[in-house]
């Protein structure tokens, strides 16, 4: 299982789910979706952050926003 | 965080308690400008010079979670999170506000596939796309106007003949080539498959519906209080539009409750008005705790 942070450049909520799961020990790969229109189409995502939970590329989940709960929940499957 | 602050200084175990960001509606801004003692400062990095203000204070517990339902029991709050029930003797209100929905079918469906609430979040994955944005107040005009830099077409769609945003940002919108209004239309569906491919505009009040294709909808109707945690407690003063009622003090009607900041009636929603409210609660606390003996 792994966890994959969807993000932007100029996007505030991003930088501080990142410093969160920093913060908490979580593992996460994050992906920029800054010019790379191509990627944002891939996950389907129009808004950011959004943190997926995937098993060997294949979705499981996604919490759309900073919500913590929800996404400590999807941590907890790795 | 101001009232932690202040309670804990004063020698009183605090839980702030917080379901997402730290700071709420300062993240839907860039930059601040008003704050006293900065000139200019981002506001994430506002926020988190506020949560390691925070942080530094022994006294404070700070956990993630979200609010169910709020008891009294034998004079004791207990707040209800998904994981635990924390018990307070009192309880300040600092849940702020969050975007108005449409309340139509597809916008939770769509919600971060098309639908959006934050142009300046947003924005930049709808370059080159048509886009309505739904409203007519300052906040929906500010979206248009920056939309416009970014897609191909701005449509805004508005459920009265005029538009309510200040005078000077709407010279500024008719001025660009690239958008247009749709007068007296609702929204009453978002469609689409995977992604918004449209919006089903009804015209007039009970008038002829039309599909009108676009790719992005950014809903900027207003905000409305987060409230309903609380609805538990009984006997709870809203205003007209659901905001918490308070003394000058920040007491509410109940005794132990307080509201600061966004959620409270007569509040400028300012970051700089939000601490004070938040500083004024702290001192009411201690006065309570002290002639009550709790």
């Amino acid at each position: 299982m792994e966890l994959i942070v969807l993000s932007q450049n100029d996007c505030a909520p991003c930088k501080v789910l990142k410093n969160y799961l920093t913060r908490e020990g979580v593992e996460f790969t994050e992906v920029n979706l800054t010019n790379l229109p191509h990627l944002a189409e891939h996950y389907s995502v129009m808004s950011t952050p959004v943190t997926v939970l995937e098993d060997d590329g294949e979705e499981i989940a996604r919490v759309h926003g900073f919500i913590p709960e929800d996404i400590m929940e999807l941590a907890e499957n790795i | 965080m101001t009232t932690a602050i202040y309670a804990s200084r004063a020698g009183l175990k605090v839980a702030l308690i917080e379901r997402g960001l730290y700071g709420g509606q300062l993240h839907n801004t860039d930059v601040v400008e008003n704050y006293t003692g900065f000139t200019s400062i981002s506001s994430i990095e506002l926020s988190e010079r506020m949560q390691e203000h925070v942080m530094a204070q022994d006294t404070i517990d700070t956990l993630y979670a979200n609010i169910k339902k709020v008891n009294k029991v034998d004079g004791i709050f207990e707040l209800v999170t998904r994981k635990d029930v924390i018990r307070s003797k009192t309880v300040v209100i600092a849940t702020g506000v969050k975007h108005k929905k449409l309340g139509v079918p597809g916008e939770k469906e769509f919600d971060g596939r098309g639908v959006s609430y934050c142009s300046v979040c947003d924005g930049t994955f709808f370059k080159g796309r048509n886009v309505a944005v739904i409203g007519g107040g300052d906040s929906a005009v500010e979206s248009a106007i920056y939309l416009a830099n970014i897609v191909d077409q701005v449509t805004i769609v508005h459920r009265r003949g005029t538009l309510r945003a200040e005078k000077v940002l709407q010279d500024r919108l008719f001025k660009l080539p690239n958008v247009k209004v749709i007068w007296d239309a609702t929204v009453k569906e978002i469609t689409g498959d995977g992604k918004v491919s449209s919006v089903t505009l009804e015209h007039g009040y009970g008038g002829e519906t039309t599909e009108f294709p676009v790719e992005g909808v950014f809903v900027n109707i207003g905000m409305i209080p987060v409230t309903e945690p609380f609805s538990s407690l009984g006997i709870f003063i809203l205003d007209e539009e659901g905001f918490v009622i308070t003394d000058s003090r920040m007491a509410t009607v109940q005794d132990g409750v307080y509201a600061i900041g966004d959620v409270r009636s007569d509040s400028i929603r300012q970051v700089v008005t939000a601490t004070g409210d938040g500083a004024m609660a702290s001192e009411s606390i201690v006065n309570y705790l002290q002639a009550t003996n709790a």
